[in-house]
């Protein structure tokens, strides 16, 4: 209390020119990046202005007014004018009232000097922070830094959730909630309706496992569709169904995904006309940014999700700005079918042909749940002439193993079915174990379905040679050695099971001390895996980051 | 330039000169077919360049002779062949061939000097089967008065005055817990860091990790294949086995191989004339070389 309280008088009493700088200096020592975003969201501030003055757009103030109330009415409710100036009329953060009380305040901004303005903001920051005292530490120096950093993210820079989740973490949970009512506003006039939310914040659901308790747990029968006001202007239809897709599991399997991500993105793209006084490179990509909080609210992304999203993005913003919209458009949905083409499509027939080296006759091979690109190579595999076998080792909930068994046995494969638990009794027949792959990290890790782990662990004991097959466009930058920092939780209630009419765990929610724990993905080290197959040729699994190293040089 | 001519080059190389390898004598056989190749097209040539690699390989079944037959066109034709005219083509091919050639040549050299500073004084050596790369190594260590004494590959050493002792295969384990470290070459080294070597050296490499002695592989950068066996069995057979009885042979289940695979887990570094390297990144390079 004491050092904020110093701060405060400090900055009351040197509100003048140099003083304010001497201060500043000190003040970026200690806040890092605060000041020249202050000074960046001051400039564009002026820029705005000008443009205002010239077009009269309704939109650039309102957005700022409301960004400038909601740094001021973070936590505590917005009864907090503090030393405010003549700019903050409009203490409550309710619906904007009228641009006329926002007019006078945003015309006298340039009236000010940079000093005051600085002295302004400084000093609510100071009751920001001393309101805050109570809270964490780091929840305090991020959230009182984040508003700043916001407005200035909602020019050119597109904003997205954050890649690592903090479920348990109060403050984060905040600022996760406030981006996302940030983002539905932006680009929209002063009339829409507050009150129904566009991107929704999905709560979670249940007791959660200590050990993953910075995960969201989902239940499915509340999708986050419900929650969504018709019309939703914000989020097109073609993404709203595409997120109930996801969290209702209609939609399951990375490059299923993938491929489902890419054409919905191609209707948005049809559909999308650049507003006026608007560039295409980067207004498209702000409205993809509540897009995809929207999908990532329905269900995390995956790692291949995240690396067509960003290169997307990057053609978009490659886009010249002399390029007429309709050849604009239609460029944009040629890189993306040419993007689906090579990297998944083209991609699985060269690791079919690869697999198929490895695939002798007389082997019996073991694969785990279902991959479609494991399925592909057994099946190419299978036109070729080969003589084997497979053995589908399966799992609760999911029983994705049913559907690979079905494919395989439509092909006219023979097969066996287990359950994981016969693993160690099946393993002495196996030759070979393919696996699929969800992701693979940096470090060499492969992220898969849960349980892949474990078999290639017992194949190991029993020195039966592990083989991976993954396109490139699923390897990601991440690094992680366990399975709990970074993980997707699924809905509890899937563990439930009934048999004959009784089930067991009905009221789970009731007893204190139980945890129904439903993980999605785990990850496996590399020593257990003997050999990578991907699009670019065989590669052990310590090269991948030579593999992305490559893939850099050639972006 | 017939096949038979070019065979019997080769073999006329390796006659002349015992001390060079396989693969040098294999590039040198190529670049002279290169030079005395009489077709109109560089489609034509390159076509009848890998009928004569695999001609060789026919030949000369051992894994070094594959790898470098494709290093070599590779390399040569990794250039612009953008020239019209054929000869001047072939000409800029036939320059990089011989740059190639004198690189190899000396990748020996290389590797002997990075490898004997691994060989303390007073160090006893095992090794497996007379390999060339390993000899030079020990004489380079030789040459710097460092007294060990070796396993196997015994007149040639005697005659560089190192103190040998000669044992049998089945008593690598009796003897491993004298030795200090052991040091074998190579035929091919694998994508995945594993070398392909003759029979018996898969079983030293596992003793030696038993008993906690580093395995050290030396083997020049030519050496290197895109291969990937996963076991014993997933060695290609074209290697395995001699030629003659590739051709003739009813049943190669019964014949006996020449070679085995010794996985990367059991190696702890590779000598080569890109310099020291761990098995993984063996991988590394081979992509640098490759892609």
């Amino acid at each position: 209390m004491a050092d904020s309280d110093g701060r405060q008088v400090d900055s009351i009493n040197h509100a003048t020119g140099e003083e304010g700088k001497l201060q500043d200096i000190v003040k970026a020592k200690s806040e890092g990046k605060e000041l020249t975003k202050e000074e960046k969201q001051r400039l564009r501030k002026e820029k705005k202005q000008h443009k205002k003055n010239k077009k009269d757009d309704n939109k650039g103030p309102p957005e700022k007014e409301k960004e400038k109330e909601k740094e001021k009415a973070s936590a505590p409710p917005p009864s907090k004018p503090v030393t405010q100036s003549p700019a903050h009329k409009a203490a409550a953060p309710a619906p904007v009232t009228a641009s006329a009380s926002e007019t006078p305040a945003a015309a006298e901004k340039p009236a000010k000097t940079k000093a005051e303005l600085r002295a302004e903001r400084r000093a609510r920051q100071d009751s920001e922070r001393a309101s805050k005292q109570g809270k964490k530490e780091g929840g305090q120096q991020s959230t009182s830094s984040k508003p700043k950093a916001s407005p200035n993210e909602l020019q050119p820079v597109v904003k997205r959730l954050p890649e690592h989740v903090q479920v348990d973490d109060p403050a984060a949970l905040k600022k996760l909630a406030k981006k996302l009512e940030r983002q539905q506003k932006s680009g929209q006039g002063c009339g829409l309706n507050i009150t129904g939310v566009q991107v929704p914040l999905r709560s979670d659901y249940g007791y959660k496992v200590s050990l993953f308790s910075h995960l969201h747990q989902y239940s499915r029968k509340n999708p986050p569709t419900q929650q969504i006001s018709i019309p939703a202007t914000v989020i097109h239809p073609s993404i709203v169904r595409l997120g109930l897709q996801y969290s209702q599991g209609i939609i399951a399997g990375s490059n299923a995904r993938s491929v489902a991500l890419l054409h919905a993105f191609k209707q948005v793209i049809q559909d999308y006309s650049t507003p006026p006084n608007e560039e295409l490179s980067r207004d498209l990509v702000n409205k993809l940014s509540p897009y995809i909080s929207f999908l990532s609210q329905c269900r995390p992304l995956s790692a291949s999700m995240g690396n067509a999203i960003k290169y997307i993005k990057k053609e978009i913003s490659n886009i010249p700005n002399q390029c007429k919209e309709e050849e604009a458009k239609g460029k944009l949905q040629a890189c993306i079918d040419s993007y689906i083409n090579e990297k998944i499509i083209l991609a699985s027939e060269a690791i079919s042909k690869y697999a198929i080296e490895k695939i002798s006759n007389g082997d019996v091979i073991l694969v785990y749940g279902c991959s479609s690109l494991v399925n592909h190579i057994l099946c190419e595999a299978f036109e070729k002439q080969r003589q084997f076998r497979v053995i589908v080792v399966d799992s609760r909930p999911r029983l994705e193993g049913r559907e690979a068994l079905r494919r395989l046995v439509k092909k006219g494969i023979r097969c066996t079915y287990v359950l994981i638990s016969a693993l160690s009794y099946i393993l002495p027949e196996v030759s070979k174990v393919f696996l699929g792959a969800h992701a693979l990290l940096a470090n060499g890790y492969v992220m898969s379905r849960v349980g892949t782990s474990q078999i290639a662990l017992v194949a190991k004991a029993y020195n039966v040679p592990v083989l991976v097959c993954c396109e490139t466009y699923k390897f990601c930058e991440r690094v992680q050695t366990d399975s709990f920092v970074s993980n997707e939780l699924d809905d509890p209630d899937d563990l439930i099971v009934t048999r004959n009419g009784k089930t067991h765990l009905e009221n789970w929610q009731t007893v204190k001390s139980l945890g129904l724990l439903n993980l999605v993905y785990d990850v496996t080290p590399p020593d257990f895996v003997d050999l990578v197959i991907t699009d670019l040729g065989m590669i052990p699994c310590t090269s991948v980051p030579v593999v992305l190293r490559v893939k850099n040089v050639d972006q | 330039m017939e096949e038979r001519e070019l065979v019997e080059y080769f073999r006329g190389q390796i006659r002349e000169d015992p001390d060079v390898a396989s693969a040098v004598a294999a590039i040198r056989s190529l670049l002279e077919f290169l030079k005395r190749d009489q077709s109109e097209t560089i489609l034509g040539l390159r076509e009848n360049m890998t009928q004569a690699i695999h001609r060789l390989q026919e030949a000369d079944p051992s894994v070094a002779v594959s790898s470098g037959g494709e290093l070599f066109l590779r390399f040569i034709s990794l250039t612009s062949l953008e020239h019209p005219d054929l000869s001047q083509c072939k000409n800029v091919m036939i320059e990089r061939g011989e740059l190639f050639l004198k690189k190899i040549s000396l990748s020996r050299g290389k590797v002997g000097k990075l490898c004997h500073t691994f060989i303390k004084d007073g160090a006893k050596i095992l090794t497996h089967s007379s390999s060339r790369v390993v000899l030079k190594v020990l004489e380079n260590a030789a040459a710097d008065n460092k007294r060990f004494t070796v396993k196997l590959m015994a007149e040639k050493l005697r005659k560089l005055s190192i103190p040998v002792t000669v044992v049998l295969d089945a008593a690598v384990g009796y003897i491993l817990e004298k030795v200090d470290l052991v040091i074998v070459g190579a035929e091919g080294v694998v994508e995945s860091g594993g070398v392909i070597n003759k029979i018996g050296t898969y079983q030293m490499a596992v003793c030696s990790k038993a008993h906690n002695k580093p395995f050290y592989v030396v083997a020049e950068s030519f050496k290197f294949v895109r291969l990937y066996p996963l076991n014993q069995q997933d060695v290609p057979d074209r290697f395995k086995y001699k030629a003659d009885v590739l051709k003739t042979a009813e049943d190669l289940n019964q014949e006996h191989p020449l070679i085995d695979y010794t996985p990367s887990s059991l190696i702890t570094l590779l000598f080569t004339d890109l310099g020291v390297l761990t098995p993984s990144a063996v991988s590394d390079e081979l992509i640098k070389l490759y892609l």
